[in-house]
């Protein structure tokens, strides 16, 4: 986690810790290649916890901004992604917590369709179009069992499997043991394979 | 033994699809803009205004004032309203000086009462009066006019004691 994926392999990217630094030292520049570095990771991160495009927008933003203002609180003891992430789980948890009601079903029309676009879709996934209208089902299927699932453990299903984190990252993010990590994943693929029993 | 392999088997199904999950999202397009509009939202909250504490304590009692603030229709319902409070206040009021000064009254003729009962007791003594060297005649510790002429007690010897029970009887 900690060395991001370089875009381009011709121009070495600096270190987050060295950037950490910089936007420390008053270089709000710095901030700017950490934002572009990590947005897509956070967006999807929220995204999958909230399901809603709108929503996801406003807490991306509200992420960044926060982690911008205490950025001097940043300590070296975690990796900045860590941090980031941290911040980006509460945030989502305590929007989930707020809006409980307007999110029962937060899975609107125009979010659906907003995902079962081509430029939402993987081409390298979906290779025929059969397989694409399968797929969108199945996505769709899929977005409802996760939002079925508690705020924690559809949280430790999105870093686990989606964002492709350790249990050992995960723990540090939600603040929490490896064990419990362990635990709540087991419950939420038991509970994930319930709702799609028809399908996996 | 086969149920735990086939757990295994489907949750390893289950995070494919999962994974599956990370093309979920929106074009570059969207993301290129997310800079801009990070500047854009720091640029906007310094523009935002400060709130003290005691500009939002103002600002709270603004908005209670105007959420206080009667519809024209029903102004002059409430002003009705607050006209007959006042009198009904202000008769209560009067009626209480009424009671309190008729009290008074009744507490300033009760004292004569009690002198009457010590002139009473004096004249049904009269042997034990004799033997007083002064020889005082029992009947002149009356009470006495103001132009010297003696005026005698008045008793209210028998009072008929009055019932309660009613009239009726079955």
């Amino acid at each position: 986690m900690e060395s991001p994926p370089s875009t381009s392999e011709s121009e070495p990217q600096p270190p987050d810790r060295e950037l950490v630094s910089r936007t420390q030292a008053g270089d709000p520049t710095a901030f700017d290649e950490l934002l572009v570095r990590y947005q897509q990771r956070v967006y999807g991160m929220i995204y999958n916890m909230v399901n809603n495009h709108a929503d996801t927008n406003d807490l991306l933003m509200e992420t960044f901004t926060k982690a911008f203002q205490n950025i001097h609180s940043y300590k070296a003891d975690a990796t900045f992604s860590t941090w980031l992430y941290r911040i980006a789980v509460n945030h989502a948890i305590n929007f989930l917590k707020r809006n409980k009601f307007r999110n029962n079903l937060s899975m609107d029309d125009d979010d659906a369709d907003l995902h079962n676009r081509k430029e939402f879709i993987d081409t390298d996934v979906t290779s025929n179009a059969e397989r694409q209208t399968n797929l969108a089902e199945l996505q769709k299927k899929l977005n409802e069992s996760l939002m079925k699932l508690s705020e924690q453990h559809r949280a430790v299903v999105t870093l686990f499997d989606v964002q492709g984190l350790s249990h050992a990252e995960i723990g540090k993010i939600m603040e929490c043991s490896e064990g419990t990590v362990r635990s709540r994943l087991f419950y939420a693929h038991k509970q994930l394979q319930k709702y799609l029993k028809d399908y996996v | 033994m086969f149920n735990k392999e086939r757990s295994e088997e489907n949750f390893q199904e289950l995070q494919k699809l999962l994974a599956m999950k990370r093309a979920e999202l929106p074009p570059q397009s969207y993301f290129d803009g997310i800079l801009t509009e990070f500047h854009n939202r720091q640029r906007a909250q310094l523009l935002e205004p400060r709130y003290t504490f005691v500009s939002r304590f103002f600002e709270a009692l603004e908005t209670i004032r105007e959420a206080l603030q009667p519809r024209p229709v029903l102004r002059y319902a409430m002003a009705t309203s607050a006209v007959m409070v006042l009198l009904v206040a202000g008769l209560k009021v009067s009626w209480t000086d009424e009671a309190s000064t008729s009290t008074g009254l009744a507490l300033q003729s009760s004292t004569p009462v009690v002198t009457e009962n010590f002139a009473f007791t004096q004249a049904l003594e009269p042997q034990k009066v004799s033997n007083v060297d002064q020889q005082i005649d029992a009947a002149s510790v009356g009470p006495v006019s103001l132009d010297n002429k003696r005026v005698l007690p008045h008793y209210v010897i028998a009072q008929a004691p009055t019932s309660y029970d009613t009239a009726m009887a079955f």
